[in-house]
């Protein structure tokens, strides 16, 4: 049965992360009176790059062409321990806890510098640099959330969390757990590359996670852009069911209020799909070095969420 | 109890007298105001304390009172003359006066008043109606002071609104009678001690938050400069004072206060030696005055009577120094210590009365400072402190050396050029000024007298 | 909810908004993120004065929100608007991204402060947070070069206080905070006419004040 499940959740992240990208494209133009591309563009486009021919810089090693293979294996990993459609431990569940999980999406996101950096390509190197700066900073604030919601629940299970905020109204209304909320909200939007830390066009002055696949073409482009929508799809579920919207999650195995809860869950990140189309749509990209601000800010959150809780008692 | 009150009303009449438009005699008001006042301040002395309702009048109110009233008074008279000089002012006369009376009253009210809350409100309201006269120069560099002095001294008052609190919180009470019967002690008492030290400090010219007085002084208008250093930094001494006289026993409360004293005292004797401006010269000698007299409050005892005297003649001396800069403003255009020769020849009556006032106030017997400097120097070495006491003396030493220097070079050089002495007023001011200052001297005992009650003699 | 529970709610919404503050480089929105902080401390004493069936503590809560939350952003944008490109910090004493970790630091001063030393004389669990508020409110006025965003730090100082003295302890006499408030009226008023003659003169930063050195 859990077997079973296990592989219900591959497939279905497989399938629909593409789907809630073209989604979240669609409604963007949209929203500036545009008609947009169709939402399954995100489809016609692997499925074309499938076809094409792999081209590999004649400077670049062999870890160039592996490297898009390896983060595509990391994130399918990721989709097997992490609670995306059950809120009880799968298959792989007692593999990572949540801190490991932060720690696999550091391991993806370096090997996707490494082997940009293998490409000798200059708009490689900028992207690299840049997204290294910034990712130094908000890696440890990403395991610094995950040791709070650990002081919240006393484990790193985020099973157990997903199922503490279900049930426990006072955590759920705590201080702690919104400032930990808030701050991963400013989190996801630096890691999945939404505004205002990275735009969708290719302006190269501002490219941080654009450029850095810039030499890769053929079915290496397709697994890469494959792999991050699932980074997307995952981080955006672990949002929904960790963090904010821990609600009708199935608690015990059951076929019918699992398959009823992939409707749902699909429902959820639709809307928070148009939130991001509302926020790429409203402000403006930054800065570079102001991207820092923005990570000082949420790396306050998160150590204000510590301070909430020893301030209100707990912790002892 | 209204005879209590009079240098108040005084003042506030006169400040909103002054603000009537059409007939411009704000002059007179305000020069009448300030009569008034420092007349009821005379006969306060004679009458005895009160204490009831509203206000608290004793030994150290009146003589605070006296000071204020009499600077207030020299100062009226002075602007009078000066203010012509100024070439492009912020404001009116009208509206200078009305600031002025404005500034004496919130100063005569804190002192006189009887809820410590009530004085902070006063001290908080000194900053508002002082600081547009910072800046009625209306150049840059005075805008810039002006707003640095409200800026850092509103941040000072903010952490003795804490101590108020915390003085609350311990006596459950801010009426001055009540709290000097009940004399609460505890943390709160001690923090709240602290806090008012640094707040009020702030305010008085304490190291290390007195960055603001050598460019406030440098830049506001002399008669300005000289309400400042005369009289509105002894009131913020006073609430100093207050808050050591409602804990007489606090000993580490006292130790700060020595050191924080002592700095001020170092700092502002190491920095005049390196001045080139004669009116920063001057306000750091109010810094180290202003040190002396919180080192003598923290002693307490006999060293506490030297504080007040030193703050008596200092309010004096210090007013006459700053009037008779702007006379050298007036006739030399720069405040450059350079820039400013023979005034033996040029400028007499200024230039003599320059060199007894500096004398007067580094300390030179037997003008009251040094009367007050021997008792608390004799203090620390009867308290058992005669390294602390050697350290007073050295910085004093360095102090009296770099401001009289300056100023007899200021006075003996040789110079060109004829007569430029300012008219009648504007040298009869200052040398009245100094003579009061000088008796300051035979007014010792009655001021001993006087706050006996105070610091527990 | 209980006052503690409202006390600790908004207290910590008030550290996060002058984070905020901390953050912005524009003045006005500066300003209308302070005015919101003073309005919700103001709320919280109207409550308190609700709950507590005090008609004077629901006054000083209104007078307050007035003064505080209204008259004095609007008294700062309305001198901005005249002067609009005056309105930005573009080169603050310290860079925005050190200076947001810094008053981070300070809230976790505040809260070692009155953990270990002051638990005895404010025994509230919120109550660290008028001393973090104080902190950050000081450490707007060293970090800001602007004129108006250092007023606000004295401000932000001031709601601290207010935080303290009413909300924290048993509150302070009624005299005492209506002549505190008059006070802060007096000085925003005063201060507004400085900065109008001060951004006539000179532009920002005041390196050039030989002058006023040593």
């Amino acid at each position: 049965m859990l077997a079973a499940l296990s592989l219900l959740q591959l497939v279905f992240v497989l399938a629909l992360a593409p789907l809630l990208v073209g989604v979240q494209r669609r409604l963007e133009e949209r929203f500036q009176s545009q008609v947009g591309p169709s939402v399954f563009q995100p489809y016609f486009d692997l499925a074309k790059l499938f076809k094409k021919e792999s081209l590999v810089p004649i400077s670049a090693s062999p870890f160039f062409a592996l490297g898009p293979y390896i983060t595509f294996a990391f994130y399918i990993f990721l989709t097997l321990v992490l609670p995306i459609i059950t809120a009880f431990p799968l298959t792989f569940g007692p593999v990572v806890d949540f801190v490991g999980g932060g720690l696999i999406f550091g391991a993806a996101a370096t090997v996707k510098k490494l082997a940009a950096l293998d490409s000798r390509s200059n708009y490689a190197h900028l992207g690299t640099s840049r997204s290294a700066s910034i990712g130094a900073l908000s890696e440890p604030i990403m395991v610094f959330i995950f040791i709070m919601l650990g002081v919240l629940s006393k484990t790193n299970n985020p099973y157990v969390i997903n199922n503490i905020l279900q049930q426990s109204s006072t955590w759920y209304l705590s201080l702690l757990h919104w400032f930990v909320a808030s701050a991963f909200f400013m989190i996801l939007i630096v890691e999945t590359g939404q505004l205002p830390i990275e735009s969708h066009s290719t302006a190269e002055l501002g490219m941080i996670d654009q450029s850095m696949p810039i030499e890769y073409s053929g079915r290496e482009l397709a697994l890469y852009n494959w792999g991050g929508y699932m980074k997307q799809f995952i981080l955006m579920s672990v949002f929904l069911n960790v963090f904010t919207v821990p609600f009708w999650v199935p608690v015990h195995p059951g076929a019918a209020p699992i398959l009823a809860y992939l409707g749902i869950h699909l429902l959820k990140l639709l809307v928070l799909a148009t939130i991001f189309a509302l926020i790429n749509t409203t402000v403006s990209k930054y800065k570079l070095y102001k991207n820092f601000d923005f990570l000082a800010v949420a790396f306050s959150l998160a150590v204000l969420a510590s301070v909430a809780l020893y301030a209100t008692g707990g912790g002892r | 109890m209204l005879v209590y009150g009079i240098p108040m009303i005084a003042s506030l009449g006169g400040a909103l007298l002054s603000l009537i438009p059409g007939l411009s005699f704000e002059e007179a008001v305000s020069a009448l105001a300030a009569t008034a006042a420092s007349a009821a301040s005379v006969a306060l002395l004679f009458l005895p304390d009160f204490s009831g309702g509203f206000l608290y009048v004793d030994g150290l109110s009146k003589i605070l009172l006296l000071s204020i009233s009499l600077v207030y008074l020299a100062t009226v008279l002075y602007s009078i003359t000066f203010l012509k000089y100024i070439a492009n002012p912020l404001f009116r006369k009208r509206t200078f006066y009305f600031l002025l009376d404005a500034f004496a009253f919130t100063m005569l009210f804190t002192v006189s008043v009887a809820n410590l809350g009530l004085a902070w409100v006063g001290i908080e309201a000194t900053t508002v109606t002082s600081a547009l006269l910072v800046a009625t120069e209306n150049d840059e560099t005075a805008i810039e002071a002006s707003w640095r002095y409200v800026i850092i001294v509103s941040a000072g008052l903010v952490v003795s609104l804490i101590a108020t609190i915390f003085l609350y919180r311990a006596a459950d009470t801010l009426d001055l009678p009540a709290l000097l019967r009940s004399r609460p002690t505890g943390l709160a008492l001690r923090l709240g001690l602290f806090l008012g030290i640094v707040g009020y400090g702030t305010k008085a010219g304490v190291f290390p938050m007195n960055t603001w007085l050598p460019d406030v002084h440098g830049k506001a208008p002399s008669p300005v400069s000289a309400i400042f250093s005369g009289v509105l930094l002894p009131v913020a001494m006073y609430a100093i004072a207050r808050l050591f006289q409602i804990a007489p026993s606090s000993g580490s409360g006292r130790i700060f206060g020595l050191t924080l004293g002592f700095l001020s005292l170092g700092t502002a004797a190491f920095l005049m030696a390196a001045q080139r401006d004669y009116k920063r010269l001057f306000a750091y000698s109010t810094i180290e005055n202003m040190g002396m007299i919180l080192i003598g409050l923290s002693v307490g005892g006999v060293a506490a009577v030297g504080a007040m005297v030193i703050l008596v003649a200092h309010a004096f001396a210090k007013s006459a120094m700053f009037f008779l800069s702007g006379n050298l403003l007036s006739r030399y255009g720069s405040t450059e210590i350079g820039a400013v020769r023979g005034l033996r020849s040029r400028m007499p009556r200024t230039g003599y009365s320059l060199l007894f006032g500096s004398l007067a106030i580094t300390g030179a017997p037997p003008f009251g400072i040094f009367v007050g400097e021997i008792m608390i120097v004799g203090a620390l070495f009867a308290g058992g402190y005669p390294l602390l006491a050697i350290g007073a003396l050295l910085l004093l030493a360095l102090a009296f050396l770099a401001v009289n220097y300056r100023v007899v070079r200021m006075v003996f050089s040789p110079a060109e050029g004829g007569l430029v002495e300012r008219g009648q007023v504007g040298t009869l001011v200052p040398i009245a000024c100094l003579v009061l200052s000088a008796l300051a001297v035979l007014a010792v005992p009655e001021i001993a007298h006087l706050v006996r009650g105070v610091f527990g003699l | 909810m209980s006052l503690d529970q409202i006390l600790g709610l908004l207290g910590f919404f008030t550290i996060v908004l002058t984070l905020f503050v901390q953050w912005q480089i524009y003045v006005t929105r500066a300003a209308v993120t302070f005015a919101i902080s003073s309005l919700l401390i103001a709320a919280a004493l109207v409550w308190a004065g609700i709950i507590e069936g005090e008609p004077l503590v629901i006054l000083l809560g209104g007078l307050t929100g007035a003064v505080r939350g209204v008259l004095i952003p609007l008294l700062v944008a309305r001198s901005l608007h005249v002067r609009p490109w005056r309105a930005r910090e573009l080169r603050p004493a310290v860079k925005t991204a050190t200076s947001i970790i810094v008053s981070l630091l300070l809230v976790l001063v505040g809260f070692a402060l009155h953990r270990f030393a002051l638990a005895d004389i404010v025994p509230a669990a919120n109550g660290f947070l008028p001393f973090a508020l104080f902190l950050q409110g000081s450490f707007l006025i060293i970090s800001k070069r602007n004129a108006f965003l250092q007023l606000i730090g004295y401000l932000v100082m001031e709601n601290a206080v207010l935080l303290l003295g009413s909300l924290v302890f048993p509150g302070l006499p009624l005299v005492i905070e209506a002549g505190v408030v008059l006070d802060l009226l007096g000085i925003v008023v005063v201060s507004q006419v400085i900065m109008r003659m001060r951004e006539a003169s000179v532009e920002e930063g005041a390196e050039s004040f030989e002058s006023l050195k040593g």
